[in-house]
């Protein structure tokens, strides 16, 4: 028996239901035991608080924060009026609103949950009013919110950035095309469905004067992401450093502008972030303690050589990751499936010329898709949560924007410019 | 099964005291944190003239913070799993399932909470490089961390006993 042995009992410990913080504490843990290797356990324990003591790290309860602040400052609501005085006028006004509201909010956050949850509640009882199906606001809503983690800032993204030892701001440069391009392209289905079905118009055309003053509105919200993502992109502060601005920034806005939160609501807000974070951060901590052992244990190259032995071809390889972490993450949610699979997976890849950052979208992309797949996206969960409709239902109804995701996928996979250009013209890469 | 109940009323009691201390603790640390980070921005960018201790001291409060908060989250079921299984199987095997899995993470926690308190007593020999303490005020963190996850784990196992032999619902 060798070291090896730790990865199909890691695979069959999650499968029966293991919490993966456990598991992957677990198989190492119980395989170095077996071993006589007892004298690396204490190194185990060291590596998950190493994993954990990390100045990068912290961006992930801040954005967290940020996020959930904004959504209770009434952010929100400033953002769909703005997409609805754009978008309220052609057919299928609603839907369209509802996925261009998911990429102005994937600006602020970097959580499809949040996005599915703050503009679920109020903009599915507002479909539904208008005349849409139920379920297929709800599925509009689940399949556009996985543009969140997609445009910076994004959860995801720090914690693939941080396990994977690449910059997070040539991530968030990477993401910005991909994210937008999966709205234009669930714009695209939406108009073909609007004027199929006949979809129903939401409002009669705005004029420039009502425009404006719906974008003042969201001005400063928007003004959110330029602060973050030009202080990061630009070079002028760190992800951590702009994550802590950005809460500062959504409580003055929801405090003292918008008065919409009050200081006594704060303890629970920061403790809602502090318990989803912590959640993460011992992941990413069981997640580095696992690292080690994989690289002890070689089993990162046996793996190599196995999936190198299966095609030639990169790009036949690539089709063939992408089924598999499609599949994963119809399972598993993005965040443990990256930090599983990314240490795995990414130097298979980075080895065969594959750009670090371009594989961190395929699999970051690829997986956040996965938060709507059926039969455990959570996202469908949330979405099946806000608008009372049960998931099976939804599941249905999202089908063909799901398609559409895949194809961007596929499109992200074998044209790299559209991932790189960002952050090759910004310098982040070569 | 009178014994078991026992335990659960006063497992459940230590379990609902960590929480409501850890979470009144928890968010202040939250506070300070971003508060840190901010001093630490208009030091630099405004005064030009970065402090030393920020950023460990930041690092610091996020440790507490997560080892504050690890044991309610665990408890409210955050962590988390592919429970398709578990859900799928009649309701005997199911709840058997559940009780292993729990005396597994018991294990793991008992062993994570052995090693963390040898952690703290080494932590003293190390002092922290930009303020005056030792680290093991860090590392205590960590045992804290562990332990309160420990408890709420062997309060699971006994409800999940309980479930298997009187036949309730799981919570």
């Amino acid at each position: 028996m060798s070291l090896t042995f730790f990865l199909p009992l890691f695979l069959i410990l999650i499968l029966i239901g293991m919490p993966i913080f456990f598991a992957m504490l677990a198989a190492p843990g119980s395989m170095l035991m077996l071993l006589d290797m007892d004298r690396d356990i204490p190194l185990l324990f060291r590596n998950i608080y190493n994993g954990i003591d990390s100045f990068p790290l912290m961006a992930i309860p801040f954005f967290m924060l940020a996020g959930e602040l904004m959504n209770r400052g009434g952010i929100t609501l400033s953002l769909v009026h703005f997409s609805q005085s754009l978008l309220g006028h052609i057919r299928g006004g609603l839907a369209h609103v509802n996925i261009f509201s998911s990429m102005l909010f994937a600006g602020l956050s970097g959580s499809a949950v949040a996005d599915t949850s703050a503009l679920g509640s109020m903009l599915i009882p507002a479909m539904e009013k208008n005349g849409y199906k139920r379920k297929f606001a709800a599925a509009i809503t689940a399949a556009s919110s996985v543009i969140g983690p997609i445009i910076p800032p994004s959860g995801i993204m720090i914690i693939y950035a941080y396990t994977m030892e690449v910059s997070v701001a040539a991530l968030f440069a990477a993401g910005l095309v991909p994210g937008l391009l999966v709205g234009v392209a669930l714009m695209a289905i939406t108009s073909v469905m609007a004027a199929k079905y006949d979809f129903p118009i939401a409002s009669k055309k705005a004029s420039w004067r009502e425009r404006g003053q719906a974008a003042r509105g969201a001005f400063l919200p928007l003004l959110t992401p330029v602060i973050i993502l030009g202080g990061i992109l630009g070079g002028i502060f760190t992800p951590t450093e702009a994550s802590a601005i950005a809460v500062a920034y959504a409580l003055v806005l929801s405090l003292f502008i918008t008065r919409t939160l009050k200081f006594k609501e704060l303890p629970e807000i920061f403790n809602k972030a502090a318990m989803a974070s912590a959640v993460v951060l011992l992941l990413v901590g069981a997640a580095i303690a696992f690292k080690t052992v994989v690289s002890l244990s070689h089993v990162a190259e046996d793996l190599a050589q196995y999936v190198l032995g299966l095609s030639d071809s990169v790009y036949m390889l690539l089709f063939l990751i992408n089924i598999l972490l499609f599949v994963v993450g119809m399972f598993l949610d993005a965040g443990p499936a990256i930090i599983i699979l990314g240490p795995i997976l990414g130097p298979v890849f980075i080895s065969m010329g594959i750009d670090p950052v371009h594989f961190a979208i395929i699999m970051s992309v690829n997986l956040t898709v996965g938060l709507a797949t059926p039969p455990m996206g959570l996202v469908l969960f949330v979405a099946s949560s806000v608008s009372g409709e049960k998931v099976e239902t939804i599941s249905r109804a999202i089908l063909p924007f799901l398609a559409v995701e895949i194809l961007v996928i596929f499109l992200i996979t074998y044209f790299p410019a559209i991932s790189m250009t960002v952050p090759r013209l910004l310098g982040l890469v070569n | 099964m009178r014994a078991v109940d026992k335990a659960l009323g006063a497992l459940g009691w230590i379990n609902d005291q960590a929480a409501r201390i850890g979470l009144g603790i928890a968010w202040v640390l939250v506070a300070v944190m971003v508060a840190t980070i901010l001093l630490q921005v208009f030091m630099r960018y405004v005064l030009n003239n970065a402090l030393p201790w920020p950023e460990e001291v930041a690092r610091a409060l996020m440790i507490w913070m997560m080892a504050l908060v690890a044991a309610p989250a665990l408890r409210r079921g955050d962590f988390v799993a592919i429970t398709l299984l578990p859900d799928s199987l009649p309701n005997v095997l199911s709840r058997l399932l559940r009780l292993i899995l729990t005396c597994v993470a018991v294990a793991i926690l008992v062993v994570l909470s052995d090693i963390s308190i040898d952690f703290f007593q080494r932590g003293f020999r190390t002092r922290a490089a930009s303020f005056n303490l030792p680290r093991a005020w860090v590392y205590l963190a960590m045992a804290v961390c562990y332990f309160t996850m420990l408890f709420v784990t062997i309060e699971m196992a006994l409800k999940h006993l309980k479930a298997l032999f009187v036949g309730e619902k799981p919570s």
